[in-house]
């Protein structure tokens, strides 16, 4: 089993957006994938448990995967959610490029 | 070890969808019905099993995986809590139809409390999907939307929660019960400027509802209703649950029921909006989207 513990960095937490592509990422392994907070496990694979799981900026879990591929899956769910943090900042970029947009 | 079994379901849901999908268009949005076939569902049947209702599949789902594609809407949850071996939690989705930095005026708008009120709960599904096809209708906004309760009440098909309470007679009241209290610190955080419930009456024969504080609040609820009559006629009666009604407005309340928080100065205006639970669905839906639309629509004039 592999353990690797997690911090939110976006800003708006982990809702249902990265969550989705949290859910694909997870889903791209073999491997058994949770997310644990504290002492409750959430299924990586369940956009619905992941969302359960209500994690927000700056809250840490742990991401546990059992199987074959089980550290390649852990390696890539912990990049993804430190890449959460940068596509929040590159939204806020092009939202800002379409201020005029609103009427 | 598997996680324990996370329930968000609503009772006999397949039948309100099917209901759903054959009624015709909105009268203000006209959204399309999403399939609930996707790769996040199918993954999740393989890899667990049956473990969340289908019910929750059919109707959240296909809700959220829209709301990741959006640009204008956020999902995620408030909060989560155990009875007994089941785990629930309530989602919140927020609305914002561009990023500009500007006032934006902030609303609540909650349904479900009443878990046998899930006519409520399609309705105001239906307005974030129609919020999502025409992001213009909710302009100057920023909207909380928790569609969803009271989960143990709407799983059972019960007014009241898994525990036996009504929780909308709990609020302020020291409460212990955990929808309570989420719900409770979430609308003391978010300072709403105004509050909308959404609520069905079996023994109603049209549309009504209680406006508190202020005449501003009397104006949007009697042209919601008026907008709403489209769908559904006003309720008639003079008197309403115990209470005297004006061309289908009350103006007295239960103790107790979902608002803001005693302190919160000034006060925002609350609306709670009953449609009547043997309309048909696809109409109830129609009156609840027409009526908070208008609300919108009419406060946003007033305060600009």
């Amino acid at each position: 089993m592999i353990l690797q513990e997690i911090t939110i960095v976006n800003e708006l937490g982990l809702h249902a957006r990265p969550a989705a592509e949290f859910v694909l990422a997870a889903k791209a392994f073999r491997s058994q994938i949770w997310l644990v907070k504290g002492a409750e496990r959430f299924s990586a694979a369940s956009i619905l448990d992941v969302l359960t799981a209500n994690l927000n900026c700056g809250d840490t879990a742990k991401i546990e995967a059992e199987g074959p591929d089980a550290e390649q899956a852990v390696k890539r769910l912990v990049e993804l959610t430190r890449e959460f943090g940068k596509k929040d900042s590159s939204s806020a970029a092009s939202a800002r490029l379409r201020e005029d947009e609103d009427f | 070890m598997g996680s324990p079994r996370t329930i968000l379901a609503l009772p006999n849901i397949a039948g309100f969808l099917s209901r759903l999908r054959s009624s015709r268009r909105a009268l203000l949005f006209d959204a399309p019905e999403p399939e609930p076939a996707n790769q996040l569902i199918a993954t999740h049947e393989e890899q667990h099993g049956d473990s969340v209702p289908g019910g929750l599949r059919k109707l959240l789902l296909p809700l959220l995986l829209d709301v990741a594609a959006s640009p204008y809407l956020i999902a995620d949850s408030i909060g989560m809590w155990h009875m007994g071996e089941e785990r629930f939690w309530m989602p919140r989705f927020i609305f914002q139809r561009t990023q500009r930095m500007k006032r934006r005026i902030k609303v609540g708008i909650f349904a479900g409390i009443h878990g046998d009120e899930s006519e409520a709960v399609l309705g105001l599904v239906y307005l974030v999907r129609g919020l999502n096809a025409r992001p213009e209708v909710g302009r100057d906004y920023q909207l909380f939307i928790y569609p969803m309760c009271n989960p143990s009440g709407l799983s059972d098909g019960t007014r009241c929660s898994r525990s036996g309470v009504d929780l909308n007679r709990q609020f302020w009241r020291n409460s212990t019960e955990p929808e309570v209290r989420l719900l409770e610190a979430e609308i003391r955080h978010q300072q709403f400027e105004g509050i909308i419930s959404l609520h069905t009456d079996d023994t109603s024969d049209g549309v009504y509802g209680f406006a508190h504080y202020g005449t501003e609040t009397d104006d949007l609820l009697h042209n919601a209703l008026q907008t709403a009559h489209h769908a559904l006629p006003r309720c008639r009666s003079i008197l309403i649950d115990g209470f005297a009604a004006e061309n289908a407005i009350v103006r007295e309340c239960y103790a107790g029921v979902l608002s803001a928080p005693p302190e919160q100065q000034p006060r925002p205006w609350e609306i709670i909006l009953e449609t009547p639970q043997r309309a048909p669905l696809n109409l109830q839906r129609q009156a609840f989207v027409l009526a908070v639309a208008m609300i919108l629509a009419r406060y946003r004039t007033q305060t600009s």
